[in-house]
C-alpha cells in the first residue's frame, strides 16, 4: 500500500487539477457560473501550502542534524557550521518576535524589535510600537508594559515600521546575494574564452558569429562598421537564433506533455519509492 | 438579466467556405462554453491525439517491435563520470536544479536521480545531492534509498549525503560552491531546471577540475552549460534520458511518440504558412481558411 496510496493520490489529484484547466472560467454574459472543478483546484493548491510549510520542518530538521554531527565531530569547518546554526535560530527568533510582539515580554520586546516611527502632524516624531490598523487609527503601544492606545490617521503623516528582520535580509543577506551574482559576469567572461577558441570548424563559426553579435550589441562596434555589424547580429538573433530556440522548445515541451501524462495517468512510478 | 439563449449566434446552413466554418465555431463554442473553455478545446483535442500516439506506440514496443533511439554522448558521459569519481574515490556531486517539485524537470531529475544512486551504489562512491527546496529534499531522499535498494545496496545510502541547504537562489548557489571547494567531487551531476546560477555552478566545477555532464530542457541557460560543461543533454534529450539508460519498452514508445507529434507539427507549419501567404495574397475582407487556422491553434 506505501505505494499505491501515493499513485492513487496522483491520479486524482493530477486529473481534478486537470479538470480545472480545462473548465469554462465565470462568464456573466454567456451565463456561467464558477464550476465546482476551480473550487477543487483552489482547495488543493491550499493544501499544497500546508504541505510546503510542513517540508520546511523536514528542511531545517536536515540542517540542523547534518551540522551538529559534524560540530560534533570536531570538523575542521565546525566554526562555520556553529555560524550556520546560531545565525538560522537568530533569524528565525526575530521573525517570530516580530509576528508576536502583543503579547512579548518587555526585555525580549525591547531586545528584538524596533519601535517604529510615526511622523505626526504637529512635527514630532513619535517612536511606539503599532500593534494593528483599524477603520478609524492605528493601535500603538508607547512602550513595554504599557497601555495600548489609538492613533487617528489623521494625526500621522507618515508611519515608518522597522524591522530587524528585514534589516538583516536587506543589509546583509541581499548584498551577499548580489555578490554572488556578480561572479556571474567573471564566469560569463572566462566560459565565453574557453568557447570561442577557434579549434574546428563549429567553433570558429560560434566565434565569427559571437564577435558579430558582440559587436552589433555596443555603440562603439556599430560605429566602426557602419551598423552592418547591428544589422546582421539582429538577423542572426531573429533568425538562427529563434528558430533553434523554437526547435527545442518545441521537443522539450513534448517531452514534458508526454511525461506529464504518464505521472497525471499513474504510469510513471520511477520516482516513488518501491 | 441576460437572455443567453437570444444571444447564442446561430449555426450557419451550410458549409461551403471559411466564414462559415468561422460562424460554426462560434456557436459550436458558444453551445460547449457551459462544460469547457472554448479556447483550450486544441489544446485538449492536442493532449488527447498525443495520448492516443503515445499508447499506441507504447503498446507496439511492449509487444517486442524494436523503436531504435540515437547514441547521445551526454547519457554514455554518466556513467563514464561516475566511473571516473571511483577511480579517483572522490564522491559524485548530483545538482537537482533550483525549482520545486511541482516543475516536470525536477520530477524528472529525481528519475535520473536513482539511476545515478543505482550506479554509484553499485561503484561504492558517496553521491552528495544537494537540494534548494526542502519537498524536493524528501524526494530526492527517497529517489536516492530506491536507487541503492534498485542496486541490492540499501547500506549505500548515506542521509547526511542529501542536504537541503537553502530556498534563497544564491545561497544555495554558495553553498553548492562550498561543497565543490571542501569535498572535491570528481563528477559534477546538474540535471534539472537551472537560472542564473547555472554558470556560476558550472565554471566553478570546471575550475576544481572535475567531469561535468548538464541536461536542462531551459533554452536560456544551455549556452552556459554547453561552454561550462563537458557533455550537455538538452531539450527532448534530457526527457529521453530514463528511456535511453532503461530501455524500457513503455518509455522507448513516448519517445517515438514524441517523434510522430513533431512530424505532424511541420506538417501544421507548411499548412499555416501556405495559408498565410494565400491568404495575404487574396487581400483582406471575408474570413479566411488562414484566420481559421489561427483561431484553432493560437
Amino acid at each position: 500500500m506505501k505505494r499505491e496510496i501515493p499513485i492513487i493520490l496522483t491520479v486524482i489529484c493530477g486529473l481534478l487539477v486537470t479538470a480545472a484547466f480545462f473548465a469554462p472560467a465565470p462568464d456573466v454574459a454567456r451565463g456561467i457560473e464558477p464550476t465546482v472543478w476551480q473550487a477543487i483546484n483552489t482547495e488543493l493548491l491550499e493544501w499544497a501550502k500546508i504541505l510546503v510549510a510542513v517540508a520546511f520542518l523536514l528542511g531545517i530538521a536536515n540542517v540542523v542534524r547534518i551540522n551538529l554531527r559534524q560540530i560534533a565531530a570536531r570538523h575542521e569547518d565546525r566554526w562555520y557550521k556553529v555560524i550556520l546554526l546560531v545565525t538560522m535560530f537568530a533569524f528565525l527568533l526575530v521573525g517570530v518576535a516580530e509576528m508576536h510582539e502583543r503579547d512579548l515580554p518587555g526585555p525580549l520586546l525591547t531586545a528584538l524589535v524596533p519601535a517604529d516611527h510615526l511622523h505626526m502632524k504637529d512635527g514630532r516624531t513619535l517612536d511606539a510600537y503599532v500593534l494593528e490598523a483599524n477603520a478609524t487609527g492605528r493601535i500603538v503601544r508607547d512602550g513595554p508594559g504599557m497601555a495600548e492606545r489609538e492613533i487617528p490617521y489623521g494625526d500621522t503623516l507618515e508611519v515608518s515600521e522597522s524591522s530587524l528582520k528585514m534589516w538583516i535580509y536587506f543589509k546583509v543577506f541581499a548584498p551577499l546575494q548580489a555578490t554572488m551574482f556578480s561572479l556571474l559576469a567573471f564566469y560569463v567572461a572566462s566560459a565565453a574564452f574557453r568557447a570561442f577558441r577557434a579549434r574546428s570548424f563549429e567553433a570558429t563559426l560560434l566565434l565569427v558569429a559571437a564577435a558579430v553579435v558582440m559587436l552589433g550589441q555596443v555603440k562603439l562596434g556599430q560605429q566602426l562598421t557602419g551598423n552592418l555589424a547591428a544589422d546582421t547580429q539582429k538577423f542572426l538573433m531573429d533568425n538562427v537564433v529563434r528558430a533553434a530556440e523554437r526547435a527545442i522548445v518545441i521537443g522539450a515541451s513534448l517531452g514534458v506533455l508526454a511525461t506529464g501524462l504518464r505521472i497525471v495517468l499513474g504510469l510513471e512510478r520511477s520516482y516513488l519509492a518501491e | 438579466m441576460i437572455d443567453v439563449q437570444a444571444a447564442s449566434p446561430a449555426f450557419p446552413s451550410t458549409m461551403s467556405s471559411a466564414a462559415d466554418l468561422w460562424q460554426w465555431m462560434d456557436a459550436a463554442s458558444w453551445k460547449i462554453a457551459p462544460v469547457l473553455a472554448p479556447d483550450k478545446i486544441a489544446t485538449l483535442v492536442a493532449i488527447l491525439v498525443f495520448a492516443w500516439i503515445m499508447f499506441a506506440y507504447q503498446r507496439k514496443a511492449k509487444r517486442g517491435v524494436e523503436i531504435p533511439i540515437r547514441r547521445l554522448a551526454g547519457l554514455d558521459a554518466l556513467d563514464e563520470a561516475i566511473g571516473r569519481a571511483t577511480e579517483m574515490g572522490r564522491p559524485v556531486l548530483y545538482v537537482p536544479g533550483t525549482d520545486e517539485i511541482k516543475e516536470i524537470q525536477t520530477i524528472y531529475s529525481m528519475m535520473i536521480l536513482r539511476h545515478v544512486a543505482r550506479k554509484t551504489a553499485e561503484f561504492g562512491t558517496p553521491l552528495i545531492v544537494p537540494t534548494k527546496n526542502a519537498v524536493v529534499m524528501a524526494f530526492a531522499e527517497e529517489a536516492v534509498k530506491q536507487g541503492c535498494a534498485d542496486a541490492g545496496r540499501p547500506e549505500a545510502f548515506v542521509a547526511d549525503n542529501v542536504r537541503y541547504l537553502s530556498d534563497e537562489q544564491f545561497a544555495y548557489c554558495a553553498g553548492i560552491a562550498g561543497i565543490m571547494y571542501r569535498e572535491r567531487p570528481a563528477a559534477n551531476i546538474y540535471m534539472g531546471m537551472f537560472y542564473a546560477e547555472a554558470l556560476i555552478l558550472a565554471e566553478t566545477g570546471f575550475l576544481g577540475g572535475a567531469i561535468q555532464v548538464a541536461g536542462t530542457a531551459r533554452v536560456e541557460q544551455l549556452p552556459a552549460f554547453v561552454a561550462a560543461c563537458d557533455y550537455t543533454i538538452m531539450g527532448e534529450e534530457y526527457f529521453a534520458v530514463t528511456a535511453y539508460l532503461t530501455r524500457e519498452p513503455s518509455l522507448v514508445g513516448t519517445i517515438r511518440a514524441g517523434d510522430v507529434v513533431k512530424i505532424a507539427a511541420i506538417v501544421l507549419f507548411l499548412a499555416g504558412s501556405w495559408l498565410a501567404t494565400m491568404s495575404a495574397s487574396n487581400g483582406g475582407g471575408v474570413r479566411s481558411a488562414f484566420d481559421v487556422y489561427e483561431r484553432i491553434f493560437s
